[in-house]
């Protein structure tokens, strides 16, 4: 690879590895698994980083690998979900609203089975349409509608969702 | 439900990942990883060809010598290096036939790196307390790094498999201090870790067995200890009314330590070393999926009392094993607003916000 490309590839890394962590924890509740996917994605995306550059859509490749990568560790292992890690809840005594709803919303969407969960991620997080969503995870649109409307009663029922969700 | 639901409820997730955070990108093991896959699709690309050719050239061969396989190749195999890295190499061997090397990067407090594995956490300089080595270790596919920082005191380690095989692990010396460093199967049944100094066995470490996974180190003993009783007592279980699921959590503890268990179709292990606590502590230890958290407290603690937001209370009973009291239980964790601990006799001793510990 050209000193030109290495640079390239080192400005893309530096500026979507929190966002690719993120992803990762979204997808595993486990901050560790999710900077090992964040590696494994940008390490892939390195090793074909020329031909990605041509084809033009480095964050699609990057976000298609690290959702295989997180898939295939159940598929390879057929290994139960490990939730190993904390959510972050430093649930002080003059806790805000504003951060009851993040930790109830994350302990929440960590209480889907992971199929759901991804499904949430992509489709409402990343703004993915159904096609894509069905695509990167392997299935039909039709399970992904079926998923999403799951996963999404599920969180009305654990959370107070219904006034902002219907 | 409506586009502006699907909308907010975006927006309410990218609010909540905003909190999680990460260390700095570790830009050199990435690209080294990414290197070394570049070289192995090269190397099976030539491996390819070779082989077509070979077939065409040497098939009467092969047909000789089909009744002679080779023998498998070792598990593993850990090469013995000298006592400084060189081009910061600390481990070296095969795995399953394939070669590995670790490496250390990073500075003063560096991390250990392998091809085909990300990298590890930053190991320090030293291991925690008095252990004789702090293992960290890393990879979620068919192979675990383990590598870690080692005392002063300790002149070699070997670790012993289920099978009765024993390594010897080497430290060596990287920027003034000294580490181990291996790649190994991710399923290796390792039965035990000792650590010697230059005169004699100083401590040794019986790891929990990981169902799926690498053994658990959490808990050195000195040589010489006799083994700990082993003990498999059930702490809590619960099954929401209408949630569809079980769960339920339980401790084990023996010369590993203390673990708690939580299964309930998601898996949660959290072990540390048995310790006797003071008598009114209450603990976090685990906080696994489905709002289930599980913690610790010292032998004064008989119940815990959770008030939660919506103004229902519970009562937790505490386990008592050994000395140690074991509570877990069920709730969001948010939906926790305080917790007060009493004695068997009714007395308030310890409280907090948020969940217990």
């Amino acid at each position: 690879m050209d000193r030109a490309a290495e640079a390239e590839f080192s400005g893309f890394m530096h500026s979507r590895w929190l966002q690719l962590v993120r992803l990762g924890f979204a997808l595993t509740g486990d901050s560790g698994l999710a900077e090992d996917l964040a590696q494994t994605a940008l390490a892939r995306a390195y090793a074909s980083w020329p031909k990605i550059r041509r084809t033009g859509d480095p964050d699609a490749y990057v976000r298609r690998v690290l959702v295989n990568a997180n898939r295939s560790r159940f598929r390879k292992h057929r290994v139960a979900e490990q939730l190993t890690g904390t959510v972050p809840e430093p649930v002080p005594q003059e806790a805000t609203r504003d951060s009851d709803d993040r930790v109830t919303l994350m302990a929440a969407l960590l209480s889907l089975p992971p199929r759901q969960r991804s499904v949430v991620v992509l489709r409402f997080w990343l703004d993915m349409t159904e096609t894509q969503v069905a695509e990167a995870l392997g299935c039909s649109v039709g399970n992904v509608k079926s998923q999403a409307s799951r996963a999404l009663a599920t969180l009305r029922a654990r959370m107070d969702l219904t006034e902002e969700m219907s | 439900m409506t586009g502006h639901g699907e909308q907010d409820l975006g927006q309410r997730v990218d609010r909540a990942l905003a909190t999680i955070t990460s260390g700095p990108v570790p830009a050199a093991a990435i690209v080294a990883w990414g290197r070394a896959i570049r070289r192995r699709r090269r190397l099976a690309g030539a491996a390819a060809v070779a082989v077509v050719t070979a077939v065409a050239v040497a098939l009467p061969g092969l047909l000789f010598t089909a009744g002679h396989p080779k023998p498998p190749a070792g598990p593993l195999t850990i090469s013995k290096l000298g006592p400084v890295a060189r081009s910061s190499v600390i481990g070296s061997g095969t795995a399953g036939g394939r070669p590995w090397t670790v490496r250390l990067a990073g500075g003063p407090d560096p991390v250990a790196t392998a091809a085909g594995l990300p990298a590890t956490a930053r190991l320090g300089t030293r291991p925690a307390g008095s252990d004789p080595v702090t293992f960290h270790i890393a990879g979620s596919g068919t192979q675990r790094l383990l590598a870690g920082p080692v005392s002063p005191a300790v002149a070699y380690l070997t670790m012993r498999l289920a099978g009765g095989t024993t390594y010897r692990l080497w430290p060596v010396a990287w920027h003034g201090h000294r580490y181990v460093g291996l790649v190994v199967p991710w399923n290796l049944q390792v039965a035990r870790f000792t650590a010697y100094a230059r005169h004699g066995e100083l401590a040794f470490a019986i790891p929990f067995p990981v169902a799926g996974g690498f053994p658990r180190v959490a808990s050195w003993l000195r040589a010489g200890t006799p083994l700990p009783p082993v003990s498999s007592t059930p702490v809590a279980q619960g099954n929401p009314p209408g949630e569809g699921y079980r769960w339920e959590v339980d401790v084990q503890i023996g010369p590993w330590g203390t673990c708690l268990l939580a299964n309930h179709g998601y898996l949660g292990l959290s072990c540390r070393p048995t310790l006797s606590y003071p008598p009114n502590t209450v603990t976090s230890a685990m906080h696994a999926g489905l709002g289930v958290h599980a913690g610790i407290t010292g032998r004064a603690v008989a119940s815990i009392q959770l008030r939660l937001r919506n103004g229902k209370t519970g009562r937790l009973k505490v386990v008592h094993v050994g000395g140690q009291g074991f509570f877990a239980f069920s709730v969001l964790s948010g939906q926790v607003a305080s917790w007060t601990a009493y004695t068997a006799a009714g007395h308030a001793v310890n409280s907090g916000t948020g969940p217990p510990g």
